[in-house]
């Protein structure tokens, strides 16, 4: 019963996930663009964000490079938005104690 | 599914899927979005009030609370103010809705017209300006 009701979720997991491949391409090029532009609109940058870090069950080492990238570009000239952003991945994602030690170095 | 799961084998099976998943399809898959997930369902299919024009990490910010007036206020004033996720949060942690005085909360409620002396505290300053230019 346990392992059906698992087999299930699974299941469902796997198709939200292929919707959200889809999603993490479009929110990678939009990255690119705004980096390639040199974009600094706050409100647009937090859109990106927000929508990045709503996307779930997709490969998450390509998600995190995408969401560090941007953190790191928009460190440049805004550290407060960056900070507040990278502090909201750490605990959507219950990321571990390494991955905080290595975002200090 | 996780809903259902839960009632038949408790909280802790949340923390058994998450395991699973990680351990199946790789990492991503937390207690926390996991419980995310489940809430969102939870609170949705009795408030069924969503809005396109907000994320999934606008709702993870709003969903904890059990008041659905709340919840309303949060998803209209996101989508009247067209907020970010971290914009919602400075609000959401300033208590904005609840230093909403009851007339104006009634009012967002029974979706009664608003005015901007609603979202003032303290009116004698508008009133003041209202006198100068009558002067």
């Amino acid at each position: 019963m346990e392992d059906d009701k698992y087999k299930e979720l699974k299941e469902a997991i796997k198709q939200v996930r292929e919707l959200n491949i889809e999603q993490l391409l479009r929110l990678t090029n939009m990255v690119d663009d705004i980096i390639n532009s040199n974009n600094t609109d706050e409100k647009y940058i937090s859109f990106v964000f927000d929508h990045l870090l709503s996307i779930s069950f997709v490969d998450f080492n390509l998600l995190k490079e995408v969401y560090i990238k941007l953190v790191n570009y928009v460190r440049l000239f805004n550290k407060e938005l960056a900070d507040a952003y990278w502090n909201f991945f750490i605990e959507d994602f219950e990321l571990d104690e390494e991955i905080k030690v290595l975002d200090k170095k | 599914m996780l809903s259902e799961a839960v009632k038949h084998y408790g909280e802790g099976i949340i923390k058994e899927y998450s395991k699973r998943i990680t351990e199946d399809l790789g990492k991503g898959y937390t207690q926390s979005r996991l419980r995310y997930f489940r809430r969102f369902y939870d609170v949705f299919s009795k408030c069924p009030t969503l809005s396109d024009k907000l994320s999934f990490s606008h709702y993870c910010e709003i969903i904890w609370n059990n008041d659905f007036n709340k919840i309303n206020y949060y998803i209209q004033i996101t989508v009247n103010h067209n907020l970010s996720v971290k914009q919602l949060r400075q609000r959401i942690r300033s208590n904005e809705y609840e230093r909403l005085d009851e007339k104006t909360r009634n009012k967002l409620i029974n979706k009664d017209r608003k005015s901007v002396i609603d979202f003032v505290k303290n009116c004698i300053i508008i009133k003041n300006i209202n006198i100068n230019r009558s002067f």
